[in-house]
């Protein structure tokens, strides 16, 4: 039974279906052959012949395929570039192996091609190197070892050398630096810190002894500190009193001062109007002067001592009325208790004293 | 009972602090009062400057305000201050009608201190004025009677202190007495005189015992000082230099300047009779007599230093 959509499929001729090497002849309608008691067609006959080529053609396409691929990926690997070789001699091979990176300013160059154990008991390495990038390898290029990253592989990477420097040919040898290991720097770092930190230990253990100097000198400073704090409101009231004392001295001294200056004058008169004294009367300055200098001296002294008496004076004055105010003020406290108000006397006036004292 | 206990405590407790919060306070003091009490104290300051004219300023003010609010034992007090001034200036005259007041006043009532200290201070004057027996006898009658008034008040010590010195010049006055008599009431006069002295160095003792209880240190020098004149008129030098030398000791402890020299011319006067009596040392005699001139001109005390120049004179210089 066949369906509507087939029948228009059929009717309009298209599709694989309708293919008459693929498809069996229909039995149904009239255009059909009759193959009842009929011969039956040979169709196999031409495939067969056909299709060693189709499947050589296919596995030749592949392969060309492949080959492209691998030629394509050969160029991206730079395998076709020509190469040339620098040496470099190393102690020790550690971290060195045949095919590891050789950057050249973030680029790779290159990598390790051989590493050869020598008779002298050195490591010769020989790098490849990719020609193009031999102009900028001078001879006094260096090699050194170095982390890619902390904790990336290790690869050769080459330093500029000097601009003067010629260009490295093949074969040439530079010198090689190994970087320190992290757990050299470590190793190092360990050995510069640890005296340190004993030192700081000790010093440490010096700060915090409870008898040692700075304790007690901090413990005083804070004393001292607590002190001053409550000795601030007062030292203004000082400063002022000083300035005041001070002022007063430097009056006069200013006085002192204009007296010498008069006294001066006197004496350039009494010098002037007699010339046959002037020895004596130099004389006389000379000793006046030197006076004067202790008259200075002794102003000086004097203007310390009253500094610091109308530094202390005032202080003292202050401790002691307030003392007294305070125990004023808890005396009338007191007073005003009971029952010790019942056994205070009213205050009263007292007769002087008899006595039979008479001369 | 025992139940209710714990409620009843409490309860007392709350009443008794109520009570008490509640209670008697001190009476209020008015102004005028505290200032004439600032007054007073100004003026016993002054006396014991011997700055005498400011204090009877101070104390004429504080006896004003008293008399302002009816304030009699502030009358009182201040009257006596008055007095004892002028007596200290030697102004008996000023001293004595202001201690009448005391004792006659028909407008304030003074208590029994009070009225014996005036009559202390009568009985003083009296004695100076009437330098002679009578007028030694009207005064010790003065002090029986301030004895009487004061009882056991705080001036006994000094009271008696004044009758034993008034009793010991009342036998020296009989002694000294040089109008002409009979034997007989020479004699009289003479045993007489042994009686007030004896009687004085008693009278001095007994005071010297209530102003020890009393602590009243310079009354008790005055004492000693007293009782070793009354032993050295009675011949008892030794007690008299050892009562001498105490009261000395205690004068000097108190700084009482003029005391102290009179103290040194009692001890210089008892070696003089010492001497006289070839028992003494002059050399002792000579050198309290120095250490009182000294003394009396350190403090002041130009009648001390008088006294001992002129004992100096008679005694030791050479004739």
């Amino acid at each position: 039974m066949t369906t509507p959509e087939k029948i228009s499929a059929d009717d309009t001729g298209g599709g694989a279906a309708s293919t008459p090497e693929t498809a069996p002849p229909a039995a149904s309608n009239s255009r059909t052959p009759n193959y009842a008691g009929g011969r039956i067609p040979n169709y196999a006959g031409s495939r067969t012949t056909r299709l060693p080529l189709k499947a050589a053609a296919f596995v030749l396409s592949a392969l060309a395929g492949i080959a492209l691929i691998l030629v394509l990926k050969a160029v991206q690997l730079d395998i076709f570039s020509p190469n040339s070789t620098v040496v470099f001699y190393v102690g020790n091979a550690r971290d060195i192996s045949e095919g590891k990176t050789v950057n050249f300013r973030g680029f790779k160059i290159g990598k390790v091609d051989k590493i050869i154990l020598n008779d002298d008991a050195r490591v010769r390495v020989e790098l490849s190197i990719k020609t193009r990038y031999m102009k900028w390898i001078k001879r006094d290029s260096v090699a050194r070892m170095q982390k890619d990253g902390f904790i990336g592989d290790s690869i050769i990477d080459i330093k500029h050398g000097s601009p003067e420097s010629k260009p490295l040919g093949n074969n040439g040898r530079i010198e090689f630096k190994r970087e320190r290991s992290l757990t050299e720097m470590v190793e190092e770092l360990k050995n510069e810190i640890t005296p340190v930190i004993k030192e700081a230990g000790v010093t440490m253990k010096y700060v915090n002894d409870p008898d040692g100097d700075i304790r007690l000198t901090l413990e005083n400073v804070r004393k001292i500190s607590s002190r001053l704090n409550a000795a601030g409101g007062r030292l203004d009231t000082l400063i002022s009193s000083a300035d005041i004392a001070v002022a007063n001295l430097n009056l006069t001294i200013t006085g002192t001062n204009e007296t010498v200056v008069l006294i001066n004058d006197s004496l350039k008169k009494i010098n002037a109007g007699l010339p046959d004294n002037l020895a004596a009367i130099n004389d006389i300055l000379a000793a006046t002067g030197k006076n004067l200098e202790n008259i200075d001296a002794a102003t000086r002294d004097i203007r310390k001592i009253t500094g610091k008496t109308a530094a202390e004076l005032p202080e003292i004055m202050d401790a002691t009325r307030e003392a007294v105010e305070n125990a004023r003020d808890i005396a009338e406290s007191v007073k005003k208790i009971w029952p010790i108000r019942t056994n205070i006397p009213a205050p009263a006036e007292k007769a002087l004293k008899p006595g039979a004292y008479e001369r | 009972m025992n139940a209710k206990l714990p409620l009843i405590i409490p309860l007392l407790a709350l009443i008794a602090t109520s009570a008490g919060c509640g209670g008697a306070a001190a009476p209020p003091v008015s102004d005028v009062k505290l200032k004439a009490v600032e007054l007073n104290r100004r003026g016993e300051k002054a006396v014991s400057t011997a700055d005498y004219q400011k204090a009877l300023v101070l104390y004429g003010e504080a006896l004003r305000l008293n008399r302002g609010i009816d304030d009699h034992d502030g009358v009182g007090v201040n009257l006596i201050n008055l007095a004892s001034v002028h007596t200290a200036m030697g102004n008996a005259d000023s001293a004595l009608p202001l201690l009448d007041e005391i004792l006659d006043s028909k407008v304030y009532r003074f208590g029994p201190e009070t009225s014996a200290h005036a009559l202390l201070l009568k009985g003083s004057l009296t004695a100076r004025k009437g330098d002679d027996r009578q007028g030694l006898a009207d005064a010790i009658t003065l002090l029986d009677r301030a004895l009487s008034t004061c009882g056991e008040c705080t001036h006994a010590g000094a009271i008696y202190n004044q009758k034993a010195l008034l009793t010991l010049r009342r036998g020296r006055a009989n002694v000294n007495d040089e109008t002409p008599a009979p034997r007989r009431e020479t004699g009289e006069r003479i045993r007489e005189a042994r009686e007030f002295i004896m009687e004085a160095r008693a009278l001095a003792d007994k005071a010297l015992a209530i102003n020890r209880a009393a602590s009243d240190r310079v009354n008790e020098a005055d004492s000693l000082r007293i009782s070793a004149a009354a032993a050295a008129a009675m011949g008892r030098y030794a007690d008299a230099k050892q009562l001498y030398a105490e009261a000395l000791a205690l004068d000097k402890s108190l700084g009482k300047g003029f005391r102290v020299v009179d103290d040194l011319i009692g001890l210089a006067k008892v070696a003089i009779k010492e001497v006289s009596a070839n028992d003494g040392s002059k050399t002792e005699a000579e050198r309290f007599l120095l250490r009182a001139k000294q003394a009396a001109k350190a403090a002041g005390d130009n009648a001390g230093e008088k006294e001992a120049d002129a004992l100096l004179k008679e005694f030791f210089t050479p004739k």
